[in-house]
């Protein structure tokens, strides 16, 4: 595949990504009040701690799709192999593991105060694993993409 | 960098541009100017071969190793 045509697909995917996120944070508000409706449970004192926590862990996804978007771009250009994009990586692994960490901890809090829903518990798990296997998945990546990096200069300079 | 690589000083001797040199020995004078600026990491033996045919002279001519000094 051509560096275009590739970067052209990553775009596609991160702005798909970026809508999907987009609609959900939008209607969010909408399928609680519907959930409450249809299964008559009382979300009006949960409603505002937990879409504050939700919107709030869209700040780190959203990061991540910039910097997925500048890795598309130098894709483009054929400089993938940066010291740049290793540190992208890196800052996606982050990015990845504080979002995990902030819903685990926001669950944890919630649960003390009683706000908490029993399964919500193992679906923060179930994320903080996600985000922890995102953070494993970004973190050798960037020390490939590094690698990489070294190993284009040395070729470049080579005369 | 410890290794210099004095293709001014070759140049100066055999009255010949970077120009000339760029299109006898068919290195970009991009490439040419990394070499001159001692920002080459490494140099192909083929490289300093045609450099050799070229410029007329030994490797030895063209590369000189010289002690980094160390700042404190």
């Amino acid at each position: 595949m051509k560096p275009k045509h590739f970067s052209f697909m990553m775009k596609f995917i991160i702005i798909a990504l970026a809508l999907f996120g987009a609609c959900f944070y939008a209607f969010m508000p909408s399928m609680v009040k519907f959930i409450e409706t249809y299964n008559r449970f009382d979300m009006h004192h949960i409603f505002y701690p937990w879409s504050i926590v939700i919107l709030l862990t869209a700040i780190p996804c959203y990061a991540v799709l910039v910097l997925a978007w500048l890795m598309a771009e130098s894709v483009k250009k054929e400089t993938q192999f940066s010291h740049l994009n290793a540190a992208r990586l890196k800052k996606m692994a982050i990015c990845a593991l504080a979002d995990g960490g902030f819903f685990f901890l926001a669950c944890v809090v919630f649960w003390m105060f009683g706000i908490l829903f029993p399964a919500i518990i193992i679906f923060s798990v179930l994320i903080l694993l996600v985000a922890i296997a995102f953070a494993a998945v970004a973190t050798v990546l960037a020390g490939m993409v590094e690698k990489a990096a070294v190993l284009q200069e040395d070729s470049d300079l080579t005369i | 960098m410890a290794i210099i690589v004095n293709i001014d000083v070759m140049l100066a001797k055999r009255k010949m541009s970077v120009t000339e040199l760029s299109n006898r020995v068919g290195l970009t004078m991009a490439n040419i100017s990394i070499l001159k600026n001692g920002k080459a990491r490494a140099i192909r033996f083929a490289t300093l071969e045609k450099l050799c045919e070229v410029l007329e002279c030994q490797p030895a001519d063209l590369l000189e190793y010289q002690e980094e000094q160390q700042s404190e």
